[in-house]
């Protein structure tokens, strides 16, 4: 049988969507046997070349990123976002709260050799991405679930529910009921709410869900009494480059 | 005649990095190193102003997906060090725990994953031959275990999820852990099989003294307590670090450099952990030392995959009697924020990790500063790569044999380049 070239690339990230990839890769030996891994620059292979699929984290932050992008797509079939920052810029783009230049000054005094951008892109805003594994990280179960997908040939969909879903069916107790400010109502399922779980609150690390009704959300705040201030700082951690943020930034 | 050795994509390390070398073939001189960071600007001092003392360990664990437990307790401890707060023993002993798990997982990967290829001659794991290659698997198998036990107690390997000031917001009970743990003493018996078998392949001889900065407290082997100990002769409190180290920024990386009083570099890391800490090593661990012929304290920069290897040994034995005498209640205490300032130093996988908060009344960060092992030891790898070209082109003169040597030393450091990346706002 022949085996699925694959790729993988790290831009301007913290590469933890690459170790749970090859963790995820490493620990499946049925998986790891059909594949073949052409680039990966921690495997030891830093060129980029023809492959069939190209799993690609990190979001488009130096010139460098911008040019390795636009060769990554020539040689590539299929691209696959893996990540946040990759989807839609994730916690990098919360870089954006201060201006980049006024801040490079402050710190280094002059700028340093690596040229940067204005400002923090995904990278669906430089190429043409056919998947999307949101998440810091995706989960396991979902990259699994991806993985066998593309094996079979067969078309992976995203859930479109959201975390409040995931609580209800496992009978976690609603923290926005404690006063707790917690996204899951905006936020992608899909990760079996592993935060509201362990007793934290949701931050959004999956992004907005496709269909968002945030005068809804705005109002559930409202009821429970809950800071907007405090809930709209939140959105920005992971959503600051997401229309989560903008639409809330409006209605507040 | 010039000549210059340049890599301009580093592989197998994390993150994005080159090396420029510029040697004087006719003198026989090395004119000038540069470890090049390339990875962008990505600013996480600036990220945490104005964010709530609850939020920042899980921002602050994103600036690196292999040490993210390690940053997101030191940023814990560093905030209650600022508000004033004081949590129960148990609790410091759990972050103990997951700090050891996450050095020993960050070791396996970047000794099997990164580094061994070098000393084998091959250029990547995957290219290892067959029999060699199951055993290296068979080891990542136990890495994935330890990777479960993280999962088991901090929500999530990579990004930790439940550690705050005050302890956690939920763990997981003792009977959970056991049975998970009770699995690591077979496992540390797999690492001892590895080193055996492959542990006098991953000695290159070589001598270059540095300077060695480890975390000591004079009765164990300690992770994330005690105080500094430079050389084993000087030991600082965590609060003076910046009186004894500082940090110059250079024209060519985005990451800045570390010198003791500015002007010498020192070494942090496993080998700077072992040399310091010998003394509370386990007795297995010691034997193997012994067994390999390494004479202790060692010099040579070639031998940290090697004390990795070591200390994973170690840290896995110490691992299980930890949690065996471990209490998981209380997990957590309430705490009132207070203005206050506060710093904090942990032994991240790489070295020493230090991470200092100004917080207002609210407990919301008014400053954030942090200072990763990587940008520590920039310097002394460019001093490493001085010294080894200018000892090789005495009689070398092939470039290409220059150039592996150069790659090699770099990743025997273990760079994690998402992590030096951050800029300090003043």
């Amino acid at each position: 049988m022949k085996k699925v070239k694959i790729a993988q690339y790290s831009l301007t990230c913290c590469e933890g969507c690459t170790v749970t990839l090859l963790n995820v890769l490493a620990s499946n030996p049925t998986v790891f046997n059909r594949i073949e891994i052409v680039s990966s620059r921690i495997l030891g292979y830093p060129e980029p070349v023809e492959a069939d699929m190209a799993f690609i984290d990190g979001s488009v932050i130096t010139n460098h990123d911008l040019e390795l992008l636009k060769t990554i797509r020539e040689k590539t079939k299929v691209i696959v976002a893996l990540g946040s920052c990759a989807c839609f810029g994730g916690i990098n783009a919360l870089r954006e709260v201060m201006k980049f230049n006024e801040a490079i000054k402050i710190v280094y005094g002059y700028s340093p050799n690596v040229p940067h951008m204005e400002d923090v892109e995904p990278i669906s805003s430089i190429i043409k991405v056919d998947y999307y594994l949101p998440g810091c990280p995706p989960p396991r179960s979902e990259l699994e679930q991806f993985i066998t997908c593309l094996l079979l040939g067969k078309i992976y969909r995203l859930p479109e529910r959201p975390v409040c879903f995931e609580c209800r069916a496992q009978g976690i107790p609603c923290l926005l009921d404690e006063g707790i400010p917690c996204l899951g109502p905006i936020t992608r399922g899909g990760c079996e709410a592993a935060c509201p779980r362990i007793n934290m609150p949701c931050w959004g690390c999956r992004g907005p869900i496709d269909e968002l009704r945030p005068d809804v959300y705005l109002e559930a705040v409202k009821d429970h009494k809950l800071n907007l201030v405090e809930v709209f700082n939140k959105v920005k951690i992971f959503m600051y480059k997401t229309k989560a943020r903008t639409i809330l930034g409006e209605l507040k | 005649m010039k000549k210059v050795i340049e890599i301009p994509v580093l592989a197998r390390v994390e993150g994005h990095g080159s090396l420029l070398v510029e040697v004087n073939v006719k003198d026989k001189q090395v004119n000038r190193v540069e470890f090049r960071i390339n990875e962008g600007a990505r600013m996480f001092e600036a990220m945490l102003i104005g964010r709530k003392a609850e939020e920042v360990p899980m921002i602050a664990s994103r600036i690196c997906g292999i040490c993210g437990p390690v940053h997101a307790i030191c940023a814990a401890r560093s905030l209650e060090e600022a508000m004033g707060v004081k949590v129960p023993d148990n609790i410091n002993t759990v972050r103990e725990i997951i700090a050891e798990l996450n050095v020993v997982e960050s070791h396996l990967l970047h000794v099997l994953v990164l580094s061994l290829p070098d000393f084998l001659g091959y250029n990547s794991i995957l290219e290892l031959p067959s029999d060699l290659k199951s055993k290296v698997f068979e080891a990542l198998r136990t890495r994935e275990l330890i990777g479960k036990c993280l999962d088991l107690l901090c929500g999530e390997r990579v990004h930790p999820k439940n550690i705050i000031p005050g302890g956690f917001s939920k763990l997981p009970t003792k009977s959970d852990l056991m049975n998970l743990t009770s699995k690591l003493e077979k496992e540390a018996k797999k690492i001892r099989e590895l080193i055996e078998l492959i542990g006098d392949k991953m000695i290159i001889e070589f001598n270059r003294s540095s300077h060695y900065v480890a975390l000591h407290d004079g009765k164990s082997y300690p992770i994330t307590y005690g105080d500094l100990m430079l050389d084993s002769l000087l030991q600082i409190p965590h609060y003076a670090f910046k009186k004894y180290f500082s940090e110059i920024v250079v024209p060519y990386s985005t990451s800045k450099k570390s010198l003791i009083y500015g002007m010498e570099s020192y070494m942090v890391g496993a080998l700077a952990r072992v040399n310091t800490n010998l003394k509370f090593l386990d007795p297995e661990a010691k034997e193997l030392i012994e067994k390999l012929g390494v004479k202790t304290p060692t010099t040579n920069p070639y031998l940290i995959p090697l004390a990795q290897l070591i200390e994973s040994l170690h840290l896995i034995k110490n691992i299980t009697r930890l949690v065996d005498e471990a209490r998981l209640t209380p997990h957590r205490i309430q705490y009132k924020p207070r203005h206050g300032m506060g710093s904090y130093i942990v032994e991240a996988p790489r070295g020493i990790l230090y991470h200092h908060y100004v917080v207002d009344s609210e407990g919301k960060v008014l400053y954030a500063d942090i200072i990763t092992p990587t940008a520590q030891n920039m310097a002394d790898v460019e001093d490493s790569i001085k010294t080894i070209i200018f000892h090789e082109i005495q009689r070398e003169k092939n470039m290409d044999r220059l150039k592996r040597l150069c790659e090699n030393i770099v990743r025997c450091y273990d760079p994690c380049i998402s992590c030096s990346v951050h800029l300090i706002i003043t």
